[in-house]
């Protein structure tokens, strides 16, 4: 994903954070995690058949644009850098399950501050 | 009050929110539908959202469906559970039902899908994270209505806790109340409040005082505000205030207002101890807040609230099952009881269960209110209202 650092006053503060990201349902974490992922790519599945879906649209109305085109393009240096990133961020968002701790969530919530963090950071998603 | 971040702006007309909205929300002109509906900038965003709003749905009709429902209680009773009460606590219930592989892949799902929500508004808004601040600050101090923000506020580590697996919780992520706003606006409602339709029916139905005075409004544990401006819809010339723990929830509450050209102050204040003279409200709203506190901030907020309010004054409360609630009780069955598991841990709502197990009714009454537990009901699934009145 896009990292963006700002100086700017978030008005966040400290929190508890939770282990419900912990969480194992079936056994195995690496099952629990291969599930999470499989959600993930239905997700992007979903958005690139939408953006597909307003792209057909666009074309066949508008532009008037080669199908062969499309298929023989191939991205300037400027594009690779661009579409690697695209990459990357999309590998994140769909397999960062398979690397996340995992714990015994199977009894009450911890109630004391063991967990206080600090305020989250602005554009400091994980 | 301790520091006022930003005064009172100038005020402006509110739309009008016709009176029919009251009986079907659906029936919302199409200028409100259009001012109130949300949209990330970006298609991709907009769509995991809907993904996640399918599969949610998908995944609860699957689950709710008669033969699903019949094969769970088969399953059960040849393991020896049948239907009916069970002396199992709640965890023992859940950990029954997590034997059974199905329902144990439909823990995942759920709680996969829900990530996945929360994950996808976070970073939308992580991704661009100048901009939405930016976007902040310019109506931090502009109206119209006010902004408080009070970075000295002592919260409470009870409501520090990241509820409803939402990363930072309502205090800990600059963008917190963005996040809850169009992640459980464009995914979790399922369709029924695409454009704030839930709370305009919140304001629209709440109760109003016997002798028809309304001139000031608090919505407790406000959030996003989303009830807050409904509430200065309804009731244009009343003063209308929203009030939340989490700074970023009440900063994004303002924007959104301010956006919305809807004249509302939000305060960042404890519902517990807040900075309102003693019988200044007609009204005291609370949508699913208390499940969210701690026995012990229950009892203080509905104290506080009782002082707020003048003789006279409604208080609308509307929340999870409780016990002492003639139709709101908390299930004793098997499933129910693995049901409110699941909510309390992996919904990770620490205090659920306290709430459930509390006679809540009493509390109110034995604060002096005079309760009525059969209010009008409320939302697509009509639960009943509590409005807890004091007496004049």
């Amino acid at each position: 994903m896009t990292q963006t650092s700002s100086e700017r006053p978030t008005h966040a503060a400290e929190y508890l954070k939770g282990d419900w990201d912990k969480s194992v349902f079936l056994g195995n974490p690496h099952v629990d995690n291969l599930m999470t992922a499989l959600l993930g790519l239905g997700a992007e599945n979903w958005a690139l058949q939408r953006r597909l879906l307003v792209i057909e649209k666009f074309l066949a109305t508008r532009c008037g644009i080669e199908p062969a085109e499309i298929e023989s393009y191939l991205p300037n240096e400027e594009e690779q850098v661009i579409w690697a990133r695209k990459r990357d961020d999309f590998i994140d968002r769909v397999f960062a399950s398979l690397t996340r701790e995992t714990a015994d969530t199977s009894g009450p919530i911890d109630l004391t501050d063991a967990a206080l963090q600090p305020p989250r950071p602005a554009g400091g998603r994980r | 009050m301790n520091r006022v971040v930003a005064l009172r702006g100038e005020s402006a007309a509110s739309p009008e929110v016709p009176a029919e909205v009251r009986i079907d929300p659906s029936r919302l002109p199409a200028e409100l539908k259009a001012r109130h509906a949300v949209r990330f900038p970006g298609l991709d965003a907009n769509s995991h959202q809907d993904f996640a709003r399918g599969f949610k749905a998908w995944l609860a009709a699957d689950w709710q469906k008669p033969e699903a429902l019949a094969q769970r209680e088969r399953a059960l009773a040849m393991r020896g559970f049948p239907p009916g009460e069970t002396p199992l606590d709640y965890a023992s219930a859940f950990k029954v039902l997590m034997e059974d592989p199905v329902y144990a892949a439909r823990m995942r799902l759920q709680w996969s899908i829900h990530d996945l929500m929360w994950d996808r508004a976070m970073r939308a808004f992580h991704g661009d994270a100048d901009a939405y601040l930016r976007a902040m600050e310019a109506t931090d101090h502009s109206g119209p209505g006010s902004l408080t923000l009070r970075p000295d506020l002592e919260i409470p580590n009870y409501a520090r806790h990241e509820i409803h697996r939402q990363p930072g919780g309502f205090v800990g992520d600059p963008f917190a109340g963005w996040v809850y706003h169009y992640a459980l606006s464009l995914a979790h409602y399922g369709g029924h409040n695409d454009h704030d339709e839930v709370f305009f029916h919140i304001a629209q139905s709440h109760p109003v005082p016997a002798d028809n005075v309304v001139a000031r409004i608090l919505d407790i544990g406000c959030g996003p505000g989303q009830s807050t401006t409904a509430f200065k819809q309804r009731f244009p010339r009343a003063e209308v205030w929203g009030l939340d723990v989490g700074g970023p929830m009440v900063r994004y509450a303002h924007h959104r207002a301010v956006k919305l050209g809807i004249d509302v102050h939000f305060t960042q204040d404890l519902a517990e101890a807040t900075p309102f003279p003693d019988a200044h409200f007609d009204i005291v709203n609370d949508y699913i807040v208390f499940h969210e506190t701690n026995l012990d901030a229950m009892r203080k907020i509905v104290k506080e609230v009782y002082r707020i309010l003048r003789p006279g004054g409604v208080f609308g409360h509307l929340d999870a099952f409780t016990a002492g609630h003639p139709t709101r009780r908390p299930p004793n069955d098997l499933q129910g009881k693995a049901m409110l598991w699941n909510i309390y841990r992996n919904n990770y709502e620490p205090f659920y269960l306290d709430y459930s197990e509390l006679d809540f009714p009493s509390v109110l009454r034995e604060a002096g209110f005079q309760v009525d537990l059969d209010g009008p009901p409320v939302l697509w699934n009509g639960r009943p209202r509590t409005v807890a009145t004091k007496p004049v």
